[in-house]
């Protein structure tokens, strides 16, 4: 057996290089030899932070996100892993997020990454799925208390109902309880403004670090859920 | 003007635009899709599965709104042609009002060696019966006759509605069916309908070699006899030779650009230019990144429709390509009619005062709030008589 630290550091890099034969082989063995499924879900973590500066420099594109959410689910499957990595029980989360695709779209690509992403992250992220009408968004809040929702949509109809979905927040009282966040390729600041959210993103790593620096945010300012 | 010197203006000015020559008036292209049907009398399923209505919405769109071209003549989506097959890739939802269509996976990444070896022979064998259940239930035959029936009446369609745009309204083809035609990248082929996003992203990584040369077999197959046409003679009703449309792109790094899009890609080109022919590109998302590739190309014999990108600064990088696109779905849908016609006068100045610009709508114009119906009778009355 390696020494732990450069098993740990051999991690992260096969992370980074996007290598996921190596980074299961290498997790599955540091499991073996007593790795804590928590660190090594931090080592993992660290590696995908570098995909993620890689895809903010460019040079890794959606391709290679969706690469490392694969990755990364594998990760958990492991047996291990599996067995104790809870996170909603670990306390170790950061925040919660509901997210879906508005209602009339049916893509799930950007959701999934952004979704991957904000799991690693630390995130508790419950995911609606595709074509979500607004009655199951506010539906679901309540049943889960999120400190974020998180609409997703790749086709511009979706202005519309993410706008209806901001909307039914407001109507129903609960819009000062949560922050919501908008993403898709097609948006804009003008559509986000008309929308209503609180902040859109065209790319997954900058709607992970707007949710990241509301978390912070909110752990210093607090967000009163139960008005 | 009379009616065939109409056409042969239409066609003579989107030649000098890709030719990258000044043009007194900037020519406009159509990037509505089922937009106009929701523009129209009719709900999309009634349009989209009846040719005669599909007819009528084509004609009262270009009577009332006179592109010189169209990207679309209700031709994109055959759904009469898939469902009599079993096919449920296109979901019509008239309420919602939305066409949409499923993330086709239908292969696995073990299955590139064996579409390498005979791509015909995989897709009749193995695509097809997975896509198509009626190919392996009982009533196979009878439910492949009316395919073929529903195929044909398409076909006629797309014939009729082609001719009626040439003839009557004097609008040109935007490719030469005879020569290039529509050419689909092998990549795109894999990311549409085969692979997926999801796995085509994963085979980058873990299957790069047998990607590699199921794509070769396919260019060789698909693409290639496309190409070779690319020699035949232009006929005068078309204004490009060739078009092609990028979407899987969009996933891609610049190095992954280079190694596993643009050597095919740069096969296409260098064929049009040692034939002196054109192509117009329609690249949906972004292609910003990819502008080292295409500077190279030289001048005259590109068209890329920009979706998303900023289309001043593609101006700048990429001088030698003429651009179309430019007019924001934001705007049509949204602002009122000065903000739209001022923006239009603004790509107009800007893009167009020394050639290279065709003007059309960034987005493919879908939904109901992509555009008001007063900003684009303003818009494209606008540009159709400004002069430069």
């Amino acid at each position: 057996m390696k020494n732990p630290k450069i098993i740990e550091g051999e991690i992260v890099e096969r992370v980074e290089q996007l290598e996921q034969e190596q980074v299961i082989k290498l997790s599955a063995a540091a499991l073996e030899a007593g790795m804590e499924p928590l660190r090594l879900l931090d080592l993992i973590a660290e590696g995908m932070d570098r995909v993620g500066k890689l895809y903010e420099s460019q040079d890794y594109f959606i391709a290679d996100l969706i690469m490392a959410g694969s990755i990364f689910k594998d990760v958990l499957k492991l047996e291990r892993m599996a067995d104790n990595f809870q996170r909603e029980n670990s306390g170790r989360k950061i925040g919660s997020v509901v997210i879906g695709t508005a209602q009339g779209d049916i893509h799930d690509i950007g959701k999934d990454i952004f979704k991957g992403m904000m799991e690693v992250s630390g995130f508790l992220v419950i995911d609606l799925g595709v074509d979500i009408p607004k009655q199951i968004f506010v539906e679901k809040f309540h049943e889960y208390r999120p400190d974020i929702i998180g609409i997703s949509g790749a086709l511009t109809n979706t202005i519309e109902t993410m706008k209806e979905i901001v909307d039914s927040f407001v109507e129903s009282g609960n819009r000062n309880k949560v922050k919501i966040i908008v993403g898709g390729n097609h948006l804009t600041k003008d559509a986000c403004r008309y929308i209503g959210a609180d902040q859109f993103a065209n790319d997954v790593t900058f709607g992970v670090h707007a949710c990241k620096a509301w978390m912070s945010d909110i752990s210093h300012k607090g967000v009163n859920k139960n008005d | 003007m009379s009616g065939q010197s109409l056409l042969q203006e239409r066609i003579q000015l989107f030649n000098d635009a890709v030719r990258m020559k000044k043009t007194h008036r900037i020519p406009q292209v159509s990037n509505f899709w089922t937009w106009k049907i929701l523009d129209s009398e009719y709900k999309l399923s009634e349009a989209l599965f009846d040719y005669n209505k599909m007819e009528k919405v084509m004609c009262d769109f270009h009577e009332r709104y006179q592109f010189d071209g169209y990207l679309d003549l209700g031709t994109r989506n055959p759904v009469k042609v898939t469902s009599a097959l079993g096919g449920n890739q296109y979901l019509v939802d008239d309420e919602k009002e939305v066409l949409n269509i499923h993330d086709q996976v239908f292969m696995e990444a073990e299955e590139y060696p064996e579409l390498a070896q005979n791509p015909v022979k995989f897709l009749w064998t193995k695509i097809l019966p997975r896509k198509y259940k009626k190919m392996t239930e009982a009533g196979a035959l009878e439910s492949f006759k009316n395919t073929t029936n529903e195929m044909l009446a398409f076909a006629e369609y797309n014939t009729k509605i082609t001719k009626k745009f040439t003839d009557e309204y004097q609008v040109p083809e935007m490719l030469n069916i005879y020569g290039g035609g529509v050419i689909l990248h092998p990549f795109e082929m894999l990311f549409n309908f085969l692979r997926g996003i999801k796995g085509l992203s994963i085979d980058i990584r873990k299957s790069k070699e047998t990607l590699m040369e199921a794509m070769d077999a396919m260019y060789e197959m698909f693409v290639k006899p496309s190409v070779l046409a690319l020699e035949g003679k232009t006929p005068e009703t078309a204004a490009f030779d060739m078009y092609s449309a990028l979407l899987a792109h969009s996933i891609l790094s610049t190095k992954q650009f280079g190694e596993i899009y643009w050597p095919i890609l740069k096969k296409v080109i260098d064929k049009l230019v040692e034939t002196n022919k054109t192509m117009y590109i329609f690249s949906e998302s972004t292609m910003m990144r990819f502008c080292e590739f295409f500077q190279e190309v030289p001048k005259g014999h590109l068209v890329i429709h920009t979706e998303l990108d900023d289309i001043f600064e593609l101006r700048k990088k990429l001088p030698n390509v003429c651009l179309a696109g430019g007019m924001p779905a934001d705007l049509l849908g949204k602002a009122d009619v000065k903000t739209c016609v001022d923006y239009a006068k603004k790509l107009l100045d800007e893009l167009g005062r020394d050639g290279g610009f065709i003007f059309s709508q960034n987005k493919m114009m879908s939904f109901r709030y992509d555009c008001k119906r007063e900003n684009l009778l303003a818009v494209s009355d606008f540009v159709r008589n400004y002069r430069l």
